[in-house]
């Protein structure tokens, strides 16, 4: 009787919590997120009502309740829930040894009816959403296992205006740094740090992060670290400070410090490698991409880690399994990206005739690489670098290319058509290629492609398929990404009109690194395929989606 | 070597006796001979025979889409399970995917001109460029079908092919006019839609054609009339011109003039390339697909 009022003063105080909720949320605006809401409570209660006599769950609600975040933020903690199931559902199997006194079911049971619980959301809000939102994120929140379409939102890391948006994210790095401990007990201080945004922002890109270099995230993470393997944290400090740059360099930088990350892992006693290894990697991503937003190869490379980790067999021995896993990651780098290049050279040189004027923007390791093969191959043609600030990459592609012997010329983006009519053919290198058939590059790159086209001369994109996202953008504004703005400042003749940039109110420096290319500009990209029209990128996915 | 006499035989005589055949079927119809009578002992052997004679067929023949309609043929005849243990089983297999594969491209100008006489509407004023057997089986099918039309040919020089195709309109009492190629401009504001057929498609989804086409291509682009392009499927072929000077050179010209010529930049070119920014659509028996769909329908047919 005492266990019957609790149950329905419990369901009251959640009613009063889901007016709250219902009313904050309406004053935000997120109508869908709130009728989730309320269809996530309708369900649950209805499970509770059929289970009136099983005091199991409210009790454990409870105790989750009081245990890990306080009552307000209980729907944060739920919609996180669909996006990484196997979180929730490991924060109960720690609790359940605590809460081992009450005498409710076994803890199996009751993982198994959340679980089923949250099954029967998920279908019913994808039943719902059938469109999708905006973008999906370049982070998989989704588990490995999920065959059903998860819902898109949008990602985090594009909410930084919406005050909510940054509240839930902090929540889910502390969320993560408790789940990285699993069982263990010795929960310090330490958690995956937020960096905060600095300076000014220039109003068209708020909703994008803004970092600083001399702020290194790493700094506020305590030493020992306890939930950070160290060779990520390097890693980290390498992607923040500009050490590592370039897409591919990132991802196999990326996979070799994952290689040791699954050297040095040892499954915990009740634990399932495949399970537990995933969620370890959860932190981790969220510090790199803390430090740096993850690229869409990146991206791309996690997911298929995280898929070949979620199929380990459960049998499997630790040794077993990680040798497998080391394999999978070697096999990884060397058919996406060494010998996809080697593709790309042999189909590019086809490409090359005697007698042309190429020009490439920046630094592309696989441009180099096409132009290097080339120049071995005998054929005779003079390179043009097109160069612009303030990364200044040009610069090295320039030393590549003149310590191979190639005669090359340089220019700055501002002398493009001055330079264009010389030209024969244009190279560019990509970040990534969208849906829709527009090429993400390093900004000014659709610039290039722009003065190119005016001026007939044929555009050619060099990406290898791993690059390729099923994400769909037409501009340049929604998903970017915004580099330091003291990068601007430069010092002439012992004077730095920029200095104090800062102090000036109406005064903001923009330093994007990315833009997209439509693809009427391209007339042609090569790919490990083949070569291909700009606008056949997505039967490209479709035939890797069904390959895989 | 006895094959390649074995090849020309078949293949000239089918020329001259059937002038309605493509060329590409022609030559397909000799591979396929050459097939049943090889000697080879491996598929490995049978596979380098094909291949040579697929080069000594565009030495004789140097249109891309002998290039193309071989490679397709060989693909389609090879992309069976050939796991018998028998070579001669094997070859029976390819064969009969020969024969098989040879039924279906006669049958797809049919096709082709089932689908497009239908854009061709009472009182059309048309415009084609030199002679194409498979526009002349699409205007014979909008004929058929008691439409009335007219039909503006362009002369085609070198080779005049145009009042070849002017002739054999009249044959169908289809009121018929020859412009000059230089008459292409004055004569596009007259004209409702442009048809025209195609040697070779290439992955961009361009055409490479008679010479001609691209002028009268970026005409109509200017003028906004519909540019439709009429091509089987075994036309599709490998390739990705950047430019005119992109395509190769043993397509542009005839295959004796590239045995006995030194310097080629004082031949005329025989075809060029139109981009598929130009083209609206294309009819081929697989559908009727716009210039970024070729692409799609490449891949299916090639990986």
């Amino acid at each position: 009787m005492g266990e019957r009022l609790t149950t329905s003063t419990l369901l009251v105080t959640e009613e009063d919590e889901k007016k709250h909720e219902i009313i904050r949320a309406k004053g935000e605006g997120k109508e869908l997120t709130k009728e989730e809401k309320q269809r996530l409570r309708k369900e649950k209660k209805q499970h509770k009502k059929n289970k009136k006599d099983d005091r199991g769950p409210p009790e454990k609600e409870k105790e989750k309740e009081k245990a890990s975040v306080p009552a307000p933020s209980k729907p944060a903690t739920q919609s996180p829930a669909h996006k990484a199931a196997p979180v929730p559902v490991n924060a109960s199997a720690s609790e359940s040894p605590v809460a081992a006194e009450k005498p409710a079911k076994s803890k199996a049971e009751l993982r198994a009816e959340r679980r089923a619980r949250q099954d029967s959301e998920r279908a019913s809000k994808q039943g719902k959403k059938e469109g999708g939102q905006q973008s999906t994120s370049s982070k998989p929140k989704a588990t490995p296992n999920e065959l059903q379409p998860v819902v898109k939102r949008l990602p985090d890391h594009v909410q930084v205006d919406d005050p909510v948006a940054l509240k839930k994210l902090a929540k889910k790095l502390e969320r993560q740094q408790k789940s990285g401990q699993g069982c263990s007990l010795n929960i310090t201080g330490v958690k995956v740090p937020l960096r905060s945004d600095y300076g000014y922002k220039v109003s068209l890109f708020s909703h994008l992060h803004q970092y600083s270099r001399k702020n290194p995230p790493t700094q506020q993470i305590s030493i020992p670290v306890t939930v950070i393997h160290p060779s990520i944290v390097r890693l980290g400090l390498q992607y923040s400070q500009g050490i590592i740059a370039g897409s591919n360099a990132r991802s196999v930088a990326l996979l070799h410090a994952f290689k040791q990350v699954i050297q040095d892992y040892s499954t915990p006693p009740n634990e399932e490698l495949s399970r537990d290894l995933v969620n370890k990697l959860s932190p981790y991503i969220s510090f790199l991409s803390q430090c740096r937003p993850l690229s869409a190869s990146m991206g791309n490379a996690i997911k298929y880690i995280k898929k070949e980790i979620s199929n380990i067999p459960s049998q499997c021995k630790e040794e077993e399994a990680k040798r497998i896993l080391q394999e999978c990651i070697d096999s990884y780098i060397n058919e996406k990206i060494i010998l996809a290049s080697e593709a790309i050279s042999k189909y590019a040189i086809e490409k090359i005739s005697d007698g042309d004027v190429i020009l490439v923007y920046g630094c592309s390791s696989l441009v180099n690489h096409i132009l290097c093969e080339a120049f071995e191959k005998q054929r005779k043609f003079r390179v043009i670098v097109v160069d612009s600030r303030p990364r200044l990459e040009g610069r090295e592609a320039l030393r590549r290319l003149v310590k191979k012997g190639i005669r090359c010329t340089y220019v700055l983006i501002s002398a493009l058509s001055y330079i264009l009519p010389e030209v024969s053919k244009v190279f560019l290198g990509a970040h990534a290629l969208l849906a829709n058939g527009y090429v993400m590059s390093r900004v000014g790159t659709s610039q290039i492609a722009l003065v190119a086209k005016a001026y007939n001369v044929p555009v050619l994109v060099c990406c290898e398929t791993y690059k390729f996202c099923e994400r769909v953008q037409t501009d340049s504004f929604v998903s970017n990404e915004l580099d330091d703005p003291d990068d601007l400042i430069v010092t002439r003749n012992g004077k730095t009109h920029l200095e104090n940039w800062q102090t000036v109110k109406s005064l903001g420096l923009l330093n994007l690194v990315y833009d997209v290319t439509p693809p009427d500009f391209v007339d042609l990209v090569i790919t490990d395929l083949g070569m291909i029209p700009c606008t056949s990128v997505p039967v490209v996915l479709r035939v890797k989606n069904v390959d895989q | 070597m006895n094959e390649s006499i074995i090849l020309f035989i078949p293949l000239c005589s089918q020329i001259r006796e059937d002038p309605d055949v493509a060329s590409a079927v022609a030559a397909i119809r000799s591979l396929l001979e050459f097939l049943k009578r090889d000697q080879s002992e491996t598929i490995l052997g049978l596979r380098e025979n094909m291949t040579k004679a697929i080069q000594r067929l565009e030495e004789t023949d140097s249109s891309v889409a002998v290039s193309s309609g071989g490679e397709l043929f060989l693909r389609f005849i090879s992309l069976t399970s050939l796991e018998h243990p028998d070579l001669s089983q094997c070859k029976n297999v390819m064969i009969e995917r020969g024969e098989l594969f040879l039924k279906k491209i006669s049958l797809s100008r049919g096709k082709v001109g089932k689908l497009c006489h239908t854009f061709i509407k009472d009182g059309a004023k048309i415009l084609t460029h030199s002679s194409s057997r498979v526009v002349l089986k699409v205007l014979e099918n909008a004929a058929a079908d008691n439409k009335r039309f007219t039909v503006y040919v362009t002369e085609s020089q070198p080779d005049s092919a145009g009042k070849l195709m002017a002739q054999k309109l009249h044959n169908l009492n289809i009121p018929v006019t020859v412009v000059l190629d230089a008459a292409v401009g004055y004569i596009m504001e007259k004209v409702d839609l442009v048809i025209v057929g195609a040697e070779g498609v290439v992955e961009s989804g361009g055409v490479i054609n008679k010479i001609g086409t691209y002028q009268m291509a970026v005409c109509s682009k200017a003028h906004n009339k519909p540019f439709y392009v009429v091509a089987e499927s075994f036309k599709f072929v490998r390739l990705y011109p950047l430019n005119q000077q992109d395509v190769p050179d043993r397509f542009k010209y005839k295959a004796d003039i590239l045995k006995t010529v030194k310097d080629l930049n004082q031949e005329h070119p025989m075809i060029d390339y139109t981009p598929p920014s130009l083209i609206t659509l294309l009819f081929t028996d697989l559908g009727v697909l716009t210039p970024s769909a070729v692409s799609d329908e490449l891949i299916k047919l090639y990986l």
